[in-house]
């Protein structure tokens, strides 16, 4: 009762890209989020340290200057450094997130729409139980089992973030399923696979690619309040949650320690944020999730 | 009130049993598979010995020498009677310390939400009513903003600004009047609020178009009441949604919120209660926590019927 | 004389007067009676019944609201009277003989007798209790016959009169008079009358009474104007829950908390600040923070490498640096402010060159691998990240991991572990200091290193059954010169308590067993004018 059923693309004509570029969200988003990815994938070449072995203990707590633009941390590591590497962190905590909950959600989302029945209704149910549950208090928990380290991380908040992907595929494989030219397929001998590939997956991959651009966000500052309770990725990774998550210490002594990974979350979650704003207004301006 | 309507609500009260029992199933055995020993957790970190007689001595007042499963039907049995049992960290009783904690949780929360609702509804409208000047964008920027900070970092950062420097408000705690309400509620509600108003936006564009609204115009009906009662009316239902879907997201906000702001609710139990692996009280806790989300449902699905005269209850 | 002489002279003696008033010195401090003090903890204290309640938070709460059999001087950590005015040990060391002061009455109004303080203690060997302490009196004579139910007392405590109690041990331990420092006196009576409700609202004997407490928010004492040491200077006690540092810290520098703990995070803004210096109480604290190496555990079972761990690590710039100085580098197992502390031990040297012949020698020039435990709390993880730092410049690849505080204690209790960040203390006595180092205390009694020489054990017992202070020192040194020797801990440092307290309050006096247990009964504040 809750999501309804996604719309069908219409095909794109040249009056929307017009409306794309005049689309602040999507050029703002665009820009960061190509700014972000850029910055990761060149970290070792603008880094001016390496984040954790240039650990000068006599360089603690330094002030931005000219030797650490952003100042140096409690163990002397430059906080430039670590914010630039840590941009890898928050991507890779971003996709791999999301790709478990995609790959999840449409296993999940597939078995449910095609095989109905009873397999159905408990994935449903679960989903809906999942979807319920503060998603945080599920992570924690989870976390406490398999205990706190950044691959843990990634597991836990994929647990809890496959249902909106679950819910769209399944809603599409039932749409699909009652149409005249899929009966005709099967007629002539088409397998499901050939039915998913052809007919589900491309209309689902718009709402998907929003859902996730949104979900990459969310899991970045998951995993901020994960660290900010002590679980999350473990020192000396420069994740920016632990990074955000130590310096809250030191805030009135150290206040750079905190300012910019909050800085660069913030930025960072805009960016994903703006950009799946864009990408909805763009493809499928009816959608509500 | 549509017919059938009692109907329906019996049927998901019955349906919410197997849920309950599951909800508890599943704690218990995760609980039973976190690693660490309840007892050596009653332990703080500079009194490190744990004797291993007075150990197993508390763990037979604790009923932990029992095998697992009978744990488990000993539970299942004590909870039907409404005794949820007792906490292994305070020695209590697990129902009255979840219950005297529930008003704090209730009021950040109502407070939030009422703020969020307030906030974005507001932005909204104003942002499609000014849809594509400075000010649309401008605040749909602002709320995109709301949803992108770390809740605890806003949190500290307010405390910092409107307490230490300027003294505005007390820093935390849980105070009667509402100077100790608002910025744990504009901490916790700041993220709703900005879907809130995002979607009331959209909400509205969409009735604005639509023709129904140009008749109206055309019918010679002031603007304002048009919108109101045509415009609001349709983006309720989707807000209402919204709201109903956001609330484990407010719950789990509230467990930072009331960790910085030094505020007792049940989210800051649970979470102290899972670090000590206080199993009574975690049951206990979830338990609450599912009632309130079954009962939540339950209101939205009902407030539909009262939003939608078109929603019929099979 | 003019009118306008007149006006000068009056003029120049009205500034006169007025300056000579501003120069006086003010008068000196006395203490003033009133107020209602704050302070904050970082957790709620759970339960304040003294049979069950071991965190410090607690203990912090409980011992202004009960009184203990016997205290120990904060100063000089020699046991003192506390609700016993006086104690005797007999010759052969196993039986002590405790008068009760007169006059003692608990909050309800009852006078304390002799009999309240058998209840007490059988009431800790009580198993439907649970408390925690049973080990602490379960060699008394008759203690293990109560705990099974096979006596309805127990035969070695024997109330003589009203005023007086003889206690029987089974063995002699000459640490057993220090257990009655952490003994609270329970009102018998009351006590039953309330049962399992006692903890959460307790009656005690103490400075303070309760009067109500707000679970996770704050809990309220009210001075007692009858307590036989004298009624306490403040009125009321307010203990505030704050779990987040960065808020106590706002709650502290606004005013609404009378005195803060510092942390290694904090100290320096305080303690360099020219506003704030001279409210800063400091005390060298009793806990030795230290790496305990699994010694059964490859290559740590090789003493070569367990030293080349202890040269591989620059102590003094990590305190300087990493604990921001508030702490003191340690030599041995014993920290200064410990009777038994020797000046002459040498420990282990910075020096990462002796560190990797010593490795070489054990057959590891390219080093190996090994775990780094410790509590996910942020203060263990900077020294987790501090030490791997160094280990790794070393040669030995340490991989960091953290988890809840109990999980790492079961683990490194079970010998699951490699190594483990740690800080243990023994109050005032070596002996106890020196459990950890008994082969008898394997896993959850201490020893996680599971190291065992037989010499060390024999002198600690010896040390355990004089009652000979010098000689119990005596035997202490020697055996913690064999145990630096061994090097089954990596001897990091002692932590420098400290707080900050706001100007107008006085008397607080830092307790070097745990800061946080302050006597609130001596504190005042001066009312801001």
């Amino acid at each position: 009762m809750k999501a309804p059923t996604p719309a069908r693309i219409a095909p794109l004509r040249r009056s929307r890209w017009r409306r794309a570029r005049r689309l602040r969200n999507l050029t703002i988003g665009g820009s960061i989020i190509a700014v972000l990815v850029a910055v990761a994938i060149l970290a070792p070449w603008i880094a001016p340290f390496d984040p954790v072995k240039d650990a000068d203990l006599n360089n603690y707590l330094q002030p931005p200057g000219d030797r650490f633009p952003l100042g140096a941390d409690l163990f002397g590591r430059d906080v430039l450094s670590r914010i630039i590497y840590g941009a890898r962190i928050s991507l890779g905590v971003g996709i791999a997130v999301q790709a478990s909950a995609l790959t999840l959600g449409m296993t999940l989302g597939l078995l449910s729409g095609f095989y109905g029945g009873w397999i159905d209704n408990v994935i449903m149910r679960l989903a809906e139980v999942i979807f319920a549950f503060p998603g945080l208090l599920f992570a924690i928990t989870i976390m406490a089992v398999i205990g706190p380290s950044l691959y843990n991380v990634f597991l836990a908040l994929g647990l809890v973030s496959w249902t909106s992907l679950a819910r769209l595929v399944r809603g599409q494989v039932l749409a699909i399923r009652q149409h005249e030219y899929v009966e005709a397929a099967r007629a002539v001998g088409a397998s499901n696979a050939r039915i998913i590939v052809r007919h589900i997956l491309p209309n689902t991959t718009a709402s998907a690619i929003i859902l996730v651009t949104l979900g990459i966000g969310g899991a970045i500052l998951a995993e901020a309040s994960l660290s900010f309770l002590g679980l999350g990725a473990q020192p000396p990774t420069p994740s920016w949650g632990s990074m955000l998550s130590t310096g809250r210490d030191y805030l009135l002594q150290a206040p750079w320690l905190s300012i910019y990974p909050g800085l660069a979350i913030f930025l960072t979650v805009m960016g994903f944020n703006l950009l799946g704003d864009g990408l909805r207004d763009l493809l499928d301006p009816r959608m509500q999730t | 009130m549509p017919r059938g309507i009692w109907g329906f609500i019996a049927r998901r009260l019955l349906l919410a049993v197997p849920v309950f029992v599951g909800v508890t199933l599943v704690t218990f055995a995760l609980m039973q598979i976190v690693p660490g020993d309840p007892v050596a957790l009653l332990m703080e970190e500079k009194m490190a010995t744990v004797d291993p007689a007075a150990a197993r001595i508390i763990r037979a007042k604790w009923g932990l020498d029992d095998p697992v499963p009978i744990q488990y039907l000993k539970f299942l049995r004590n909870a039907v009677r409404g005794d949820l049992g007792i906490s292994y960290r305070t020695d209590r009783d697990v129902t009255p310390s979840i219950l005297e904690r529930v008003p704090a949780t209730a009021k950040l929360a109502l407070a939030a939400l009422v703020l969020a609702i307030l906030i974005g509804v507001s932005m909204g409208i104003l942002a499609a009513l000014r849809q594509n000047t400075f000010f649309d964008s401008a605040s749909i920027m602002l709320a995109t903003v709301g949803v992108s900070i770390p809740n605890f970092w806003l949190g500290l950062l307010l405390i910092y600004l409107l307490a230490v420097e300027w003294r505005w408000l007390p820093p935390s705690g849980y105070g009667p009047a509402w100077p100790y309400l608002i910025m744990p509620a504009v901490t916790l509600g700041t993220g709703l609020s900005a879907v809130i108003a995002r979607l009331t936006r959209s909400s509205m564009l969409e009735v604005i178009r639509q023709d129904y609204v140009r008749t109206a115009r055309a019918k010679g009906l002031p603007d304002r009441r048009v919108i109101m009662t045509h415009a609001l009316r349709n983006a309720a239902i989707p807000i209402v949604t919204v709201v109903g879907v956001q609330m484990s997201g407010l719950l789990s906000g509230a467990v930072i919120t009331e960790r910085v702001f030094s505020w007792p609710g049940v989210g800051r139990l649970l979470l102290d209660s899972i670090s000590v692996r206080d199993l009574p009280m975690v049951q206990g806790c979830v338990l609450f926590i599912a009632t309130i989300f079954i009962g939540l449902n339950l209101l939205v699905d009902l407030s539909y019927a009262a939003l939608d005269p078109r929603i019929k209850y099979e | 004389m003019s009118t306008r002489m007149f006006q000068r002279l009056a003029a120049a003696a009205i500034v006169a007067l007025t300056a000579f008033a501003l120069i006086q010195p003010t008068t000196a401090q006395t203490p003033a009676y009133g107020g209602h003090f704050r302070r904050a903890l970082s957790s709620d204290p759970a339960n304040l019944d003294p049979a069950l309640t071991n965190t410090s938070r607690a203990i912090a709460v409980k011992m202004n609201i009960f009184d203990p059999l016997l205290r120990q001087n904060p100063r000089t950590l020699e046991l003192e009277p506390g609700a016993a005015e006086s104690w005797s040990v007999s010759q052969d060391g196993k039986v002590l003989t405790f008068r009760l002061r007169r006059g003692i009455r608990f909050h309800h109004g009852r006078e304390m007798t002799a009999d309240d303080v058998k209840y007490s203690i059988e009431r800790i060997l009580t198993p439907e209790l649970g408390s925690p302490f049973i080990r602490t009196f379960d060699r008394v004579v008759g203690a293990q016959q109560f705990t099974a139910k096979q006596a309805r007392e127990v035969s070695g405590i024997r109330v003589l009169d009203p005023n007086r109690i003889q206690i029987t041990n089974s063995v002699v331990d000459s640490t057993f008079p220090l257990s009655f420092s952490s003994l609270y006196i329970v009102p018998k009576d009351e006590a039953e009358r309330l049962g399992r409700d006692f903890g959460q609202r307790p009656v005690g004997s103490g400075p303070f009474s309760f009067v109500s407490w707000s679970r996770d928010d704050s809990l309220l004492l009210r001075s007692n104007p009858n307590y036989w040491e004298g009624r306490p200077y403040i009125s009321a006690l307010e203990y505030r829950i704050i779990p987040d540092s960065a808020t106590a810290q706002a709650e502290f520098d606004t005013g609404r908390l009378d005195f803060m703990l510092l942390s290694d995070a904090t100290y320096r803004r305080y303690a360099d600040d020219e506003k704030w210096k001279a409210y800063v109480v400091e005390v060298a604290e009793l806990f030795t923070r230290h790496l305990g190496l699994n010694t059964q555990k490859p290559p740590l079972n090789d003493v070569r490498v367990r030293q080349a761990i202890n040269h591989a690590i620059d102590k003094a710039t990590t305190v300087r640096t990493v604990l921001q100085g508030k702490a003191f580098v340690a030599t041995g197992v014993f920290p200064p402010s410990l009777n038994a502390y020797s000046r002459t031990i040498r420990g282990y040297d910075y020096n990462p060159q002796r560190a990797r012949e010593l490795l070489t020698q054990a057959g590891f020039p390219n080093g190996f691998e090994m775990d780094l435990n410790g509590s996910s709390s942020p203060v263990t993880g900077r020294w987790l990240e501090a030490l791997q730092g160094y280990l790794t410049a070393a040669g030995i690849r340490a991989r960091i991991v953290q988890a809840d505080f109990g999980v790492v204690l079961d683990r490194a209790n079970k010998g699951e572990v490699m190594s483990y960040v740690l800080s243990v203390g023994g109050g005032s006595n070596c002996v106890n200091w020196l459990g950890p180092f008994r082969s008898r205390n394997f896993g959850a009694a201490g020893n996680r290193m599971f190291y065992k020489n037989d010499r060390v054990d024999a002198l600690i017992d010896q040390a355990e059954r004089t009652f000979d202070t010098r000689r119990q020192i005596q035997l202490c040194q020697e055996a913690e010169r064999l145990v630096v020797a061994d090097a089954p801990w990596f001897f990091w440092n002692y932590n420098k308590a400290a707080l900050v307290h706001q100007p107008n309050v006085h008397g607080i006096i830092g307790n070097p067993l745990e800061m946080d247990w302050i006597r609130m009964d001596k504190v005042w504040i001066q009312p801001r004018r």
